[in-house]
């Protein structure tokens, strides 16, 4: 142990403090008293929601790349006990349950397995859950709950082989280092049916973009889902268990559920009756360029530019409207990474003039699903899909 | 000064001058081990009565933030939050302490019921 000389701390530390104030182009002004908060391997500038448990927002500037970068992927834990240091070398992965062969496994024996990677788009259930009218309780995204990432890992389906799973299995619960502050919270676990655990393309993932994964974002191993909401990929996955049972905990059975009624819609007036969990992510796009607060020229051509995305049917088409909606035109699909990433669109615009003007998108999945053209409604901010909008200043 | 203070020293300075960059901080230098620090940033509760009970019975298991992010609510919807939040996640509310919270949320981040005015 030693002291810090106090005298010499404060003089370093301001030195260090104007080297901030002239050091920081295009940053915010330096609060001294008050740094931007930073998050480990985050990078600085996301959209802060809540620290405590931390939950991020990627700004809309990071999806102008068909992967989004490890240090912007969002944020969202559920508790706060969130594991504050994992040292991968003790770190094991627990399968356990209606098996033959219960099985704990380390880091090195998934990676010596057979691997596997798929790109996929990684969305909150509550993305853009702010922008519900009227508004509901919960983190209020915006419109950056999801990134689009390569995953590598080792099928779930091939771990669950390992096991010997026996017959009668019905539902696999998943389960992280997460910890509820309070008895009384109910562990973060989720379930996905015997069948859809089985599906070759759920896999535990060690690597997001060929790196380890952020802390933040479920390292050392996380489930990944691809087309289903992220509320399944369990984060800092430690325990693997295989039921002869349906599974009835708190995440599946009263949280992370939606009205059992076309595309969730619901009114505040006369809620839903019968509710059922969330699953597969439904057919969106975004509008990345411009943003909401752009001005642009009139009379000079803009690349319009945003993504579109589904639950792994793939995107067959986007359509534009510079008129709020009065006529469409399809836009340009760019590269194809695959039925769970996202598809880049663009379209050139000529603004006619001065003025504000309404630029819509709407895509269709291959298998005929569209947004919708009226904004759902539910009790819990889920799956909005209406069509994006963005209102521009031309001038 | 010792050498470890000067090492110290040294590395708050890269720290406070690393702080101007937009990206995230180098990989950590051992791959195995991940290390993540809660910072402690969270802003203060304005004051209005009632006040100790909020952080009694709410910053326990989250931070002021999560109450800042939400929308202005109405009474209805905060009184729905409270009894959530007591019933569902067990929050250590007693009974008479209901309102106090619910007065509280109402005066300093919400506002009354439409009907109600």
């Amino acid at each position: 142990m030693f002291r810090l000389d106090r005298r010499a701390f404060f003089a370093l530390a301001g030195a260090g403090a104007s080297s901030l104030a002239f050091g920081c182009k295009n940053d915010a002004p330096p609060y001294i008293d008050k740094p931007p908060t930073r998050f480990t391997e985050k990078a600085l500038d996301l959209i802060l929601h809540t620290d405590r448990p931390p939950n991020l927002e990627t700004p809309l500037r990071y999806f102008r790349t068909d992967i989004t970068p490890n240090d912007a992927m969002f944020v969202r834990w559920h508790l706060s006990g969130l594991p504050l240091s994992i040292d991968a070398r003790a770190w094991r992965l627990r399968i356990e349950g209606h098996l033959d062969t219960p099985l704990s496994l380390s880091l090195d024996d998934l990676r010596a397995m057979e691997s596997v990677s798929i790109v996929a788009v990684n969305q909150c259930s509550g993305n853009s859950r702010s922008l519900f009218a009227p508004r509901v309780p919960g983190v209020q995204w915006t419109r950056g709950a999801i990134g689009n990432a390569k995953f590598t890992g080792v099928r779930l389906k091939d771990l669950l082989v390992k096991a010997g799973v026996r017959t009668g299995a019905r539902d696999v619960t998943f389960r992280g280092l997460d910890r509820a502050p309070l008895e009384s919270v109910p562990a973060y676990v989720k379930s996905l049916a015997i069948d859809r655990a089985n599906d070759a393309d759920v896999i535990v993932a060690y690597a997001m973009n060929d790196a380890p994964l952020p802390l933040l974002n479920g390292f050392p191993a996380r489930l990944v889902v691809p087309g289903w909401f992220s509320t399944y990929w369990v984060k800092a996955l430690t325990e693997i268990r295989v039921l002869d049972a349906a599974f009835d905990g708190f995440w599946m059975a009263k949280a992370y559920r939606i009205p059992k009624t076309p595309d969730a819609d619901e009114s505040p007036a006369e809620l839903a009756k019968e509710t059922t969990p969330i699953t597969k992510i439904n057919v969106r796009s975004l509008i990345v360029r411009p943003e909401p607060d752009e001005t642009v020229s009139p009379g000079r051509a803009y690349e319009l530019e945003g993504i579109a995305f589904d639950g792994g049917a793939g995107i067959k088409r986007v359509e534009v409207s510079t008129d709020g909606g009065a006529t469409w035109s399809d836009a340009r699909l760019g590269a194809d990474l695959g039925r769970y990433s996202w598809r880049r669109w663009r379209a050139t615009w000529t603004p006619p003039g001065p003025g504000t003007h309404a630029i819509l998108a709407r895509a269709t999945s291959t298998a005929g699903e569209e947004q919708r053209a009226t904004p759902q409604w539910n009790r819990a901010g889920y799956m909005r899909n209406v069509f994006e909008r963005v209102d521009v200043r031309v001038g | 000064m010792t050498r470890a203070t000067l090492s110290v020293a040294a590395l708050t300075l890269v720290a406070l001058a690393s702080s101007c960059d937009r990206r995230a901080p180098t990989p950590p230098v051992d791959p195995n081990i991940h290390v993540f620090a809660l910072p402690e940033d969270d802003p203060p509760l304005p004051e209005a009565p009632g006040k100790s009970l909020v952080v009694g019975s709410c910053l326990t298991c989250h931070s002021a933030r999560y109450i800042g992010d939400q929308p202005k609510f109405p009474r209805k919807t905060w009184t729905a939050e409270v009894d959530k939040m007591k019933k569902t996640y067990g929050a250590p509310i007693a009974p008479e302490s209901t309102k106090t919270i619910v007065d509280y949320l109402v005066a300093t981040h919400g506002r009354e019921d439409e009907q109600a005015q």
